[in-house]
């Protein structure tokens, strides 16, 4: 589902920033999905008129490069793929957009509390509360192999209107509607 | 002449009654023995006839507890989708009605897509919590049953379905009093059903399944009831605590 998410949130982009052409997609390879994370990325880009300039990051010294990579090439936004090594490094992407001026949008709302424009993803709370329901079965005696596989029902968008005031974005009525959390 | 002194000697009548003293005795016993096996079958059976009924009532209740909340759940939905039809709003901007209907997704987390359909069966709108929108797509909805089957004062509520081979959906169709303000149509995630009714299903065993019908619009929904869990089911399908026996969305 993560790969849904990372083209849903391109759309959410644009809608913030209607003349947004070019997207940098910053993401560990080697998190599981990432290849559908960016071929998702990739098609709906090219569906909404945007330009993706992908930069795998599996490491502190490819992270380097990028940010050298993106100074030299500079897109409109980023849009970062969530995960343990976004998370760990996150505050250094954060600074580097903020330097920049560059918007960022990701999936889970530790970013937009780092400095993140916008994150739209699964309700994390709600995730973590089916986890506990199937742990609890599996303690009951059911069998793992035998457990529906179950995708996110509940999902939450976090607006960062601090960083928007600061890059002069105005946030369209559309996403202040579906916003679930305001930073102010 | 000996011999008959002895038999009518106390020693010897003893013997006699002694043993019929014994055989009344066994068989008071055993009489009293039966009627004490006997009242206990009888105890046992009437108290297990009591508890089964009294479980029987209670999965009952529980089921008709499911049901209301069930019941509840879906006109819930309706009426959110109500908004998107009043005929004050039909007048509005498309831009309108797509704020009123991410107003919808915002208040009702269990629906996923929403999308309003003209009175042509042309789509205007399509919102989705994880697909990318669609504004004035045109897509032909005409031939789908939600369209065909939706009147004023009908709500439509299609079969459960799965996506993804993963959770149950159910399509709810809701047309105001003008079909020229539009058709609502919602795909509503049926796992959030569950968290309202799995916990409340009956858990002893040797219960047998019982059945109701949720009076929900004009298109009730058979639910029923099993040791297992409450399930709901539409049809042919049903959607229980395992998946992947799903099939695809109406009109997919």
């Amino acid at each position: 589902m993560a790969f849904e998410f990372a083209a849903k949130r391109l759309e959410l982009l644009q809608e913030m920033m209607p003349g947004l052409k070019s997207v940098a997609v910053i993401g560990n390879p080697e998190h599981p999905g990432a290849n559908l994370e960016r071929a998702y990325s990739e098609e709906t880009a090219k569906r909404l008129g945007l330009t993706i300039d992908y930069k795998p990051t599996p490491n502190r010294a490819s992270l380097e490069a990028c940010f050298e990579a993106l100074e030299k090439n500079k897109p409109q936004a980023i849009s970062l793929l969530a995960d343990g090594f976004a998370i760990q490094f996150r505050q250094i992407i954060m600074e580097f957009a903020a330097k920049h001026r560059l918007p960022v949008i990701s999936g889970w709302p530790v970013f937009a509390h780092a400095g993140a424009l916008c994150t739209y993803g699964p309700k994390q709370s709600e995730s973590y509360r089916r986890l506990g329901y199937f742990v609890s079965r599996i303690l009951k005696g059911a069998k793992a192999a035998e457990l529906p596989v179950e995708r996110p029902t509940k999902f939450e968008l976090m607006l960062n209107l601090k960083t928007a005031r600061t890059l002069g974005i105005n946030v369209p009525r559309s996403m202040l509607t579906r916003a679930d959390e305001v930073i102010e | 002449m000996s011999e008959s002194r002895e038999a009518s000697s106390p020693e010897a009548r003893a013997g006699p009654r002694s043993r019929l003293a014994f055989k009344y005795a066994a068989l008071m016993i055993s009489v009293m023995g039966a009627v004490l096996v006997v009242n206990g079958l009888v105890t046992m059976w009437m108290s297990f006839a009591d508890q089964k009924a009294k479980l029987a009532e209670q999965q009952k209740l529980e089921a008709q507890l499911a049901a209301t909340k069930i019941s509840q759940f879906v006109r819930e939905i309706e009426a959110q989708l109500q908004w998107m039809l009043m005929a004050p709003w039909a007048s509005s901007s498309l831009e309108d009605r797509r704020i009123d209907g991410l107003r919808i997704l915002r208040n009702t987390p269990a629906i996923a897509e929403l999308a309003l359909v003209g009175a042509d069966g042309r789509e205007e709108l399509k919102l989705s919590r994880l697909a990318t929108d669609q504004i004035g797509s045109g897509a032909d909805w005409s031939r789908e049953p939600a369209i065909a089957a939706v009147a004023p004062d009908r709500p439509y509520h299609g079969p459960v379905y799965h996506q993804r081979n993963s959770e149950p959906y159910m399509r709810i169709a809701m047309v105001g009093a003008r079909r020229s303000a539009g058709i609502v149509v919602a795909d509503v995630n049926l796992k959030l059903i569950w968290d309202v009714v799995a916990p409340k299903s009956a858990s002893a065993s040797g219960a047998s399944p019982m059945s109701l019908t949720l009076p929900v619009g004009s298109s009730p929904i058979p639910i029923s009831a099993s040791c297992s869990g409450t399930r709901m089911q539409r049809g042919s399908t049903r959607c229980g605590s395992r998946l992947g026996h799903g099939r695809t969305r109406p009109g997919d």
